[in-house]
C-alpha cells in the first residue's frame, strides 16, 4: 500500500525493524497500564489467590513480550511502519457513536440525548459510515439506509421480537392507544421501502447508472 | 442395541410428527438467519422467543429452540467465511482459513465444505448421544477444577499454534486476551477489577462485543485503507460447491474434527469451545505442509467446522442427562424446560422418554434440514460478495450495531465495538493477529476461575495439578504442543520468532 | 338554521371521532394499561427468578389484556436491572421482578449503593417463596444436620461448601449456618448453581446450599443427599426432608423470595391494578400447579405487607452480612 521502505538494514539509524519496535513499546505501555490499573487489588496467597494476582502477572508477561519485541527492533531486520489513514477510523467511530447515542436516551454528563429509535439511528449510522469511503454518494446511501432499516425493523422488531426501540420515545408516547406498535412498525417499514424504491427509480432515470463493480473489495481480492 | 433402535424409533415417531417437523424447520431457519447476521446471537433470540413457545407442547418447544441453537452455529460459519466476523467463540477458527478461501474466490467451496462437514458431524454426534449419552456422563464427573484448568492451559497452547506469524506476537496477544478477561467483577470476592469506576465494565466485556470490534469493525477499517489496492486482483467467484477432490481432501479432517468436537462437547464446563481450536491445531500439526494453514487450507475449514457442530450437539448430553447447562444457551434451555414443567436432571430420560428421544431424533432431522437450507443458499451468499464494498461496509456496520445493542440493550456496548475496532485496526497495522487474543479472552475467564478454585480446594498445594492423572496428562499434552510449536521456529532461525514467518 | 345544522354536524362528527379514538391522547383518564408492560427480570433467562417471572407475566398478560413482556436486564448480581426500574417513569409500564438479592442482600453488601431498596421502589406484591436446601454428596458420612455439625467440628479446616456465587442468598445461607452452628467451612463460589451442582455430585466439593428447585431432581435420583431445607416449615414437595430449624438450630431460617416492585411514586390506582392482577394470577390453578412442581410456595400479598417484608428481611440479614465480612464496591 505505502511505498515500502526497502532495504531496511541499510537505512540510517540503529532501528532495523520499526514495526517491532513500536509494537513492543505499545505492549510495554499496556503492561505498565495493566499493573497500574490493578494496583489497588489484593494479590492474596497461593491458598486463596486474590483478585489482583492474575492481572499483575499477565501485565508483567505482556510487558516482557513487548520488551523482547522492542529489542528485536534493534537487532533484527523487519517490517517498516505501515501508513495510517485517518478518514476511515474517524468517520466509522463517529457513525458508531451516532448510533449508540440515538438508539435510546443516553445520559452523558448532564446532557441526555433523546431516544430516537432504530428508525433514526439506523439511517444515521449508515449514511455517516458511507462517507468513510471515498466513493460515497448521498442518494445511494440514503436508498440503502431506507431499505436496510425497513428490513431490520421488520426482522428484529416484528419477526424476532428483540427489545430494540424502533420509534422515537415521543412518538411512541403520542401514538399509545392510537395504533398498535406492530401495525405502526409495519406501516413505517412499508413506507420506507416505498420511498427507497422511488429513489431507485429516480436514480435509474437520471441515467447515472454506474457499472456494477464486481469484486472490487478485499473480500474477493 | 435393540434398546437403542426402539428408543430411536420412539424418537423419530415423535420428531416426524407434522407439527414437530414444522417447528424444527422454523427453528433451523431462524437459527440460520440470526447466525448469519453479525452480532445477533442465539442467546438473545432464544430468550425472546421463549414466551412464544409457551403455547406449544414441551417437546415441540424444545425441538424449535434446539433448532435455533444449532442453526445459529451453521449460520455463524457463513459470516465467518464471507465477512471475517466470528459470531460465536466457536467460529473464530473458521475465519482463519475460511475467509482466506473466500478471498481467493473459493467462497462457495468453503461454505459447501463447512455445510457438509457440519452435517456429517451432526449425524455422528446424534448417534453418539443416542447410543452412549448415559454412560458418557461419567466423563463429566471425572473433570474437577484441576482438570478443567489443565484443559484450558492446553487450549492456550493451541492458540500459539493458531498463529501463522511470529510466535512471540501470538503469545503477547494471548496474554492481552487473558488480561481483558480479568476486567469486571471478581467471581471469588465480588471486587471490581480494572473497571475504572465505569458501570458498564462491572460485568466485564462481552465476547460478542470484543469479536465484533476486533474482527468486524477492524476489518472494515483495514479494507477502507486499501482503496488503491482493491481493484488490482479481479478474481472470478469460482465454482459454487466443492468437487470430489476437495471433498476427499476434507474428509479425514472432518472425521478427526468430529471425534474431537464430540468428546469435548460432553464436558459440562463449556469444553465445546475448545473443539474447533483443538481440531485446527491437529490438522495443522499433521499436515505435510503446515504453511498452507492460514492461507486457505480446506482442512482448516472442515476440521474446525465439524468439531464445532459435533460439540454443539453433544453439549446436550450434560443438559439432558445431568441437568447441568454447559453454556449460556443451554442455561436458557433449562429455563425453557422448567417453564414447561420439566425439571432438567438425571430423571428426564426415564420420566419423559418422548421428550428425550424426540429431541435427539429431531437433531438429526434438523441437521438434514440445515443442509437442505444451506446448500442452495451458498449461491446467494456468494453473490453477496458482488455488492460494491462502498455499500457493503455501512450495512455490516449497522448490522453489528443493531446486533450488539440487542444483546444487553446497552448503548455503551455499541461504543465499545468502536473502541475495539480501532484497537483491532492498530493491531493489524503492527502485525498482530486478533484470533489468539480472542481465544485468550474466552479461555482466560474459565482458566482463572478453575485455577483459583482448585487451589482453594487443595488448600494452596499446586501439586494437585500433577497428582491427578487426567490433569497431569493434559498438562503433558499442553507442554508437548508448546514445545512442538516453539522449538522448530527457534531452531530454524531466531529471526523467524520475531518476524513474519 | 344553517348554523345549527353545522353545529349539529360538528357534534356528530366530533362524537364519532371520540368514539373512534376512545384511547386517544386526550382521553387519558382510566384504562391502565393501554400498552405492553415491561417486566424487568434482573437475572439471566432460564434462572429460577426468570422462570417465576415468565410464568407470572404470562398469566398477568391474560388478566390485564396487555402483554407483559419479560426483559432480562442482567448484571452486577441483579443491581443493573433493579437500578433501571428505580429510575424508570412511574407510569406502571416498567416493573421489576425483585428478589431477596436485589432488595435485601445487595444493598447491604455493596459499598457504592445504586439505589435504596425501600425509598426507591413502590412495592406491588410478594409472589413466591422458594426454599433453599442443604445437600451433600452421598459419600459424605453425615446422614443428618447433627452428624454434619459433628463432622465439621471434628475437622474444622477440612470441608468446603459450594454456592452459586459471592453474596448470593445461598452463600449467605451457608454463612448463617456457620455462625449459628458455630462451625467452619471454606466457601467455594461458582458461576451459578449448575456448575456447583456438578462438582458436588462428582464429589469435588462435599456440601452445597442450593435452591430446592434446581437440586430437586438430583435429590430424587439419589445423586445428592438432602440433609435439610432452610425454611421454618418443611417443603410440601419433600415432606421427608427435615428443616434446619428442627434439626437443632432453631433460629435458622432462610429462603429466596420473589416480589413485584414498581418505580417510586407510582400512583396508587396503578399499584392496585398491578397488585390485583398479580394476586389473581397466583390464584390460577395452572400456575399453582407449575409453581408447586417447582417447589415454590405462592405468597400473594398486599403492597403494604411487601413493604414490611422488605424491612424485616433487611433487619434479618444485616448482622449476617456484617459477620461474614462480605463487602464489594
Amino acid at each position: 500500500m505505502d511505498a515500502p521502505l526497502d532495504g531496511t538494514s541499510s537505512r540510517r539509524g540503529p532501528v532495523r525493524a520499526p514495526q517491532s519496535l513500536v509494537a513492543g513499546l505499545g505492549l510495554i505501555g499496556l503492561g505498565v497500564f495493566g499493573i497500574w490499573a490493578g494496583s489497588d487489588l489484593d494479590y492474596g496467597s497461593l491458598r486463596a489467590i486474590g483478585p489482583g494476582l492474575m492481572p499483575f502477572w499477565l501485565s508483567i508477561g505482556v510487558g516482557l513480550c513487548g520488551l523482547a519485541l522492542a529489542i528485536a527492533g534493534f537487532t533484527h531486520d523487519g517490517a517498516p511502519l505501515q501508513s495510517f489513514t485517518f478518514r476511515g477510523p474517524v468517520v466509522i467511530t463517529l457513525a458508531i457513536i451516532a448510533f449508540a447515542v440515538t438508539i435510546r436516551p443516553f445520559a452523558l454528563g448532564g446532557i441526555t440525548t433523546p431516544g430516537l429509535g432504530l428508525i433514526v439511528a439506523g439511517p444515521l449510522a449508515i449514511i455517516i459510515a458511507g462517507y468513510a469511503g471515498t466513493e460515497a454518494r448521498f442518494i445511494e446511501l440514503l436508498t440503502l439506509a431506507l431499505f436496510l432499516t425497513a428490513g431490520c425493523m421488520l426482522l428484529f422488531g416484528d419477526m424476532l421480537n428483540l427489545p430494540i426501540p424502533i420509534f422515537p420515545t415521543a412518538v411512541v408516547q403520542a401514538m399509545t392507544g392510537v395504533l398498535p406498535a406492530r401495525t405502526m412498525l409495519r406501516l413505517a417499514a412499508g413506507a420506507m421501502a416505498l420511498v427507497g424504491l422511488g429513489l431507485l427509480v429516480v436514480q435509474r432515470r437520471s441515467g447515472r447508472r454506474e457499472p456494477i463493480e464486481v469484486a472490487r473489495h478485499s473480500l474477493t481480492t | 442395541m435393540a434398546d437403542l433402535f426402539s428408543n430411536l424409533g420412539l424418537g423419530f415417531s415423535v420428531a416426524l410428527g407434522l407439527q414437530n417437523i414444522a417447528l424444527c424447520f422454523l427453528g433451523c431457519l431462524v437459527g440460520t438467519l440470526i447466525g448469519v447476521l453479525p452480532g445477533v446471537g442465539p442467546i438473545a433470540t432464544i430468550a425472546m422467543l421463549l414466551p412464544i413457545t409457551f403455547g406449544l407442547d414441551p417437546v415441540g418447544a424444545l425441538i424449535m429452540l434446539a433448532g435455533i441453537y444449532y442453526g445459529a452455529q451453521y449460520g455463524g460459519s457463513t459470516t465467518a467465511i464471507l465477512v471475517n466476523i466470528p459470531g460465536e467463540a466457536t467460529s473464530v477458527v473458521t475465519t482463519l482459513d475460511g475467509h482466506q478461501m473466500a478471498r481467493q474466490g473459493k467462497a462457495g467451496i468453503a461454505l459447501g465444505t463447512a455445510a457438509i462437514a457440519s452435517f456429517f458431524a451432526g449425524t455422528v454426534a446424534t448417534l453418539l448421544i443416542a447410543a452412549l449419552g448415559a454412560p458418557l456422563t461419567k466423563l463429566a464427573l471425572i473433570f474437577g477444577p484441576a482438570e478443567y484448568f489443565a484443559l484450558m492451559v492446553m487450549g492456550l497452547a493451541f492458540a500459539v499454534v493458531l498463529a501463522h506469524g511470529s510466535v512471540l506476537k501470538a503469545v503477547a496477544m494471548i496474554l492481552v486476551g487473558v488480561l481483558f478477561a480479568a476486567v469486571g467483577t471478581d467471581l471469588e470476592t465480588g471486587q471490581e477489577r480494572m473497571t475504572f469506576g465505569f458501570a458498564f465494565l462491572t460485568d466485564g466485556v462481552d465476547f460478542s462485543v470484543l469479536a465484533m470490534g476486533l474482527f468486524g469493525i477492524a476489518e472494515i477499517l483495514r479494507n477502507l485503507d486499501q482503496t488503491e489496492a482493491r481493484d488490482v486482483v479481479r478474481e472470478r467467484i469460482g465454482r459454487l460447491l466443492p468437487g470430489l477432490a476437495e471433498l476427499r481432501q476434507a474428509a479425514p479432517a472432518t472425521l478427526r474434527g468430529t471425534a474431537i468436537g464430540a468428546i469435548l462437547g460432553i464436558l459440562p464446563g463449556n469444553g465445546a469451545v475448545l473443539g474447533p481450536f483443538a481440531a485446527y491445531t491437529i490438522e495443522k500439526k499433521i499436515a505435510k505442509d503446515p504453511s498452507r494453514f492460514g492461507r486457505g487450507a480446506i482442512e482448516g475449514v472442515a476440521g474446525p467446522e465439524s468439531a464445532n457442530n459435533a460439540g454443539a450437539q453433544t453439549a446436550f448430553i450434560p443438559l439432558l442427562t445431568l441437568g447441568i447447562p454447559p453454556n449460556a444457551v443451554m442455561a436458557l434451555m433449562v429455563g425453557a424446560m422448567t417453564i414447561h414443567g420439566i425439571i432438567p436432571g438425571p430423571g428426564v430420560m426415564t420420566k419423559s422418554p418422548d421428550l428425550f428421544w424426540g429431541m435427539i431424533a429431531s437433531m438429526w432431522i434438523g441437521n438434514l434440514m440445515l443442509l437442505i437450507i444451506n446448500l442452495p443458499l451458498v449461491g446467494v451468499w456468494v453473490r453477496l460478495l458482488k455488492v460494491p464494498y462502498r455499500l457493503m461496509f455501512p450495512a455490516i456496520l449497522m448490522f453489528c450495531s443493531v446486533g450488539i445493542y440487542s444483546i444487553n440493550s446497552l448503548p455503551t456496548d455499541v461504543m465499545l465495538i468502536g473502541f475495539f475496532g480501532l484497537m483491532g485496526y492498530l493491531l493489524i497495522k503492527f502485525g498482530f493477529e486478533p484470533a489468539p487474543l480472542l481465544l485468550g479472552f474466552v479461555l482466560g475467564k474459565l482458566m482463572e476461575e478453575y485455577l483459583r478454585r482448585s487451589l482453594t480446594l487443595s488448600r494452596g498445594d499446586p501439586m494437585v495439578f500433577l497428582e491427578r492423572p487426567v490433569s497431569a496428562v493434559l498438562f503433558i499434552i499442553a507442554f508437548a504442543i508448546l514445545a512442538a510449536a516453539l522449538l522448530p521456529s527457534l531452531r530454524k532461525s531466531r529471526d523467524e520468532v520475531f518476524t513474519e514467518a | 338554521m344553517g348554523l345549527s345544522t353545522l353545529s349539529r354536524r360538528m357534534l356528530v362528527v366530533g362524537g364519532l371521532l371520540v368514539a373512534a379514538l376512545p384511547l386517544g391522547a386526550r382521553a387519558q383518564a382510566p384504562a391502565y394499561p393501554t400498552r405492553p408492560i415491561t417486566l424487568v427480570v434482573p437475572f439471566a433467562a432460564g434462572g429460577s427468578t426468570d422462570v417465576v417471572g415468565r410464568l407470572v407475566a404470562q398469566k398477568m398478560s391474560e388478566i390485564l389484556g396487555q402483554q407483559v413482556v419479560v426483559e432480562n436486564v442482567v448484571g452486577a448480581g441483579g443491581n443493573v436491572g433493579a437500578a433501571r426500574v428505580a429510575k424508570a417513569e412511574p407510569d406502571g409500564y416498567t416493573i421489576l421482578m425483585g428478589t431477596v438479592a436485589t432488595h435485601a442482600l445487595n444493598p447491604l453488601i455493596l459499598k457504592r449503593k445504586p439505589y435504596d431498596p425501600i425509598t426507591d421502589f413502590s412495592p406491588v406484591a410478594l409472589l413466591a417463596v422458594v426454599p433453599n436446601v442443604l445437600v451433600v454428596n452421598p459419600n459424605l458420612p453425615a446422614k443428618n444436620v447433627q452428624e454434619l455439625v459433628a463432622l465439621l467440628k471434628a475437622e474444622p479446616s477440612r470441608y468446603n461448601y459450594a454456592s452459586s456465587g459471592v453474596g448470593t442468598p445461598l452463600h449467605l445461607s451457608g454463612e448463617l449456618f456457620k455462625s449459628l452452628a458455630d462451625v467452619k467451612m471454606q466457601h467455594i463460589p461458582y458461576r451459578g448453581s449448575g456448575p456447583a451442582l456438578n462438582d458436588v455430585v462428582a464429589g469435588q466439593v462435599p456440601i452445597q446450599f442450593d435452591n430446592l428447585p434446581s437440586a430437586s431432581e438430583f435429590i430424587k435420583a439419589g445423586s445428592l443427599r438432602a440433609l435439610a431445607v432452610t425454611t421454618k416449615e418443611r417443603a410440601p414437595s419433600f415432606p421427608d426432608v427435615p428443616t434446619i430449624a428442627e434439626s437443632g438450630i432453631p433460629a435458622y431460617e432462610t429462603y429466596t423470595w420473589n416480589a413485584l416492585f414498581a418505580p417510586p411514586k407510582t400512583p396508587k390506582p396503578i399499584i392496585d391494578a398491578l397488585n390485583a392482577a398479580a394476586v389473581k394470577a397466583l390464584a390460577d390453578p395452572g400456575l399453582a400447579e407449575r409453581m408447586k412442581g417447582f417447589s415454590a410456595k405462592l405468597t400473594p400479598s398486599t403492597p403494604e405487607a411487601l413493604a414490611e417484608h422488605v424491612k424485616s428481611e433487611i433487619a434479618k440479614w444485616t448482622p449476617v452480612v456484617k459477620e461474614a465480612g462480605i463487602q464489594a464496591d
